[in-house]
């Protein structure tokens, strides 16, 4: 499936967790010509970063060598995409780009060529990633499911003799009159026997 | 006051592919260069050095190495491609030396190592672009040279014709420096586009225009009525290149053409007539490397000395008034300020002005500020101590 490409990041947040020397200029100058709002938080200054700052962003730019981690207080980092700021590459240092799944990264000495790519491949990769993760929990979903639609299937081929093929059909229509997936319909089948079940004791044929 | 001798570079290529236009643009700085000399206002002598790549990538590659790293030479005028300014670019950034860059170009850049007298996107594609979807029709056909000059005007340009609802007929890219046309040239005439949109370059370009035009008039298509074709490059010297029967009714979009009327560039005419007869009329590659030439003279005045940092402060928002009008250094980006116009051609090798913006038009090189697709727009974070 086909995504459009985001171009144009006007008006966007970003976050640079980075120290105010050289680089960290250039990376906020650059941003705003690019007509980024930037907020900007030094990690060498101690403390965490303030919630504001921290919830109200669209992208996390932070310098790899310190992480970023620990600043935020304890609380989980926010659902947007990160582009790691690298200056040295070490394996150490790296891994933590790694695991922060950063979409997208600069090396240093910071220049203005460079961060339109890294914001243009961090926010689209992190759109399609986010598109992935719907897929991946829609299907998740559907796998835990299947014990119901199963156990729905042969009750509806008991009751009314029909074919496995035929029983399917029935709840696919069912679902589609009250407009709600086959799985759905099937756990409320199942669950609303099972209450009964527990109500009134196995029925009876 | 003694003046300080300084050498600046100039790298145009005034042989190969696009000659047309490096010699224009050569004329153009020779000439700024004589009055910034003359002028007696400029602590330094400008003495250019001028060397010509002849349109082959290694040499500007060889030529800004030898200038920057061997000469110490600061500032080079130079460049015309984008693929050429990207290919020299790594080299000023290592020596901190400024390129003055004299052309249009496709935008997506802002080096602190150049400041860009030439139009930006905002400035060329997208008037164009809502000029020919409102007088023309919302069908093209887009041909180009297949480089990054071409890619992004013609992504522009069928972004803004598909927002329209209006469709790209065909999209085909030559080599720079191909002169064999006949199998687009036949699929355009098929085709019958509303406009033609031709990035296509140099060499090139008129061939493509001088055999567009025998195409229709053979199967009786009055071609630039019912098929013009527009570009965002085509100056007045390509005009005669081309040849008297095929140079007329192109669209172009400029800053700058010849037949702009007032007394700065008038006096620009007259001074160019009188210096270089044999090269015919101005144009805005004449004018753009003109200009730039003219701010790095006021720029050295004000810093006082020929360093990147020093002259580079100084030359962001100088303004100066030139043949096309106000023309300024925007302070952020270093593109400029300046009014996009669009001209068609004449038999005669000059351009009627059909369109001119009202005043001059900040420059957007990323094309920022454009209507388009972008993420949720927001408000700046309010009230904090470390938001910037």
């Amino acid at each position: 499936m086909k995504q459009p490409v985001i171009q144009n990041f006007r008006g966007a947040r970003a976050l640079v967790v980075h120290g105010m020397d050289a680089n960290g200029e250039a990376l906020a100058r650059t941003l705003r010509r690019l007509g980024l709002f930037v907020g900007r938080f030094d990690p060498g200054a101690g403390g965490s970063i303030p919630a504001e700052l921290a919830q109200g962003c669209d992208i996390i730019f932070y310098d790899a060598d310190q992480g970023i981690g620990a600043l935020f207080g304890g609380d989980p980092l926010p659902d947007v995409p990160s582009v790691a700021v690298i200056g040295t590459e070490a394996p150490s240092r790296l891994a933590r780009v790694v695991r922060q799944r950063s979409a997208s990264y600069l090396l240093k000495p910071i220049r203005s060529s460079g961060v339109f790519t890294a914001l243009f491949i961090a926010f689209n990769e992190f759109e399609v990633r986010r598109a992935e993760a719907r897929r991946r929990e829609t299907l998740e979903a559907r796998v835990q499911s299947r014990r119901f639609v199963v156990k729905a299937i042969l009750r509806l081929m008991e009751r009314e003799g029909l074919s496995e093929e035929g029983a399917f059909k029935e709840l696919r229509k069912e679902g589609m009159r009250r407009r709600i997936t086959v799985e759905a319909l099937c756990r409320e089948i199942i669950a609303a026997e099972e209450a009964a079940v527990a109500r009134d004791g196995i029925p009876t044929a | 006051m003694a003046r300080r001798p300084l050498k600046i570079g100039i790298m145009l290529s005034t042989t190969g592919p696009y000659a047309t236009v490096g010699r224009a643009m050569l004329a153009g700085a020779q000439l700024a260069i004589d009055e910034v000399n003359d002028g007696g206002e400029c602590p330094f002598e400008l003495q250019p050095r001028i060397v010509n790549p002849g349109g082959q990538l290694a040499s500007y590659l060889a030529i800004a190495r030898s200038m920057l790293a061997e000469e110490g030479i600061l500032h080079v005028l130079g460049c015309y491609t984008s693929s050429s300014r990207k290919e020299v670019l790594p080299l000023f950034e290592k020596h901190d030396g400024l390129l003055w860059y004299p052309s249009h170009y496709e935008g997506f850049e802002t080096s602190d190592n150049v400041i860009y007298t030439g139009a930006a996107p905002n400035q060329h594609v997208i008037p164009l672009a809502r000029h020919l979807l409102a007088h023309h029709g919302a069908s093209a056909f887009l041909v180009g040279s297949n480089y990054i000059w071409g890619w992004e005007n013609n992504r522009i340009m069928r972004e803004l014709l598909h927002g329209e609802g209006g469709r790209v007929l065909g999209e085909r890219y030559l080599p720079v420096g191909e002169t064999d046309l006949g199998d687009i040239v036949e699929q355009i005439v098929e085709a019958r586009p509303a406009f033609v949109f031709n990035t296509l370059i140099g060499t090139s370009s008129y061939a493509f225009l001088r055999e567009l035009r025998a195409a229709a008039t053979a199967l009786g298509i009055d071609q630039p009525r019912v098929m013009p074709v527009a570009s965002c490059s085509l100056a007045e010297p390509e005009l005669a290149e081309i040849g008297r029967e095929s140079a007329d009714g192109h669209l172009s979009s400029s800053v700058y053409f010849a037949s702009i009327d007032t007394p700065a560039n008038r006096r620009f005419v007259a001074a160019w007539r009188r210096r270089f007869p044999e090269l015919g009329t101005t144009s805005a590659d004449a004018e753009t490397a003109y200009i730039a030439i003219h701010f790095l003279g006021r720029a050295l005045r004000l810093a006082g000395e020929p360093g990147l940092d020093a002259v580079r402060e100084a030359a962001a928002g100088l303004s100066l008034v030139a043949p096309q009008g106000r023309v300024t250094i925007d302070a952020e980006n270093r593109h400029c300020h300046m009014r996009p116009r669009i001209g068609r051609s004449t038999a005669e090798g000059e351009f009627e002005l059909i369109y001119a913006a009202p005043e001059p038009v900040r420059p957007d090189p990323y094309l920022v500020w454009q209507d388009g697709a972008s993420v949720p727009g927001r408000s700046p974070w309010p009230g904090l101590r470390v938001v910037s």
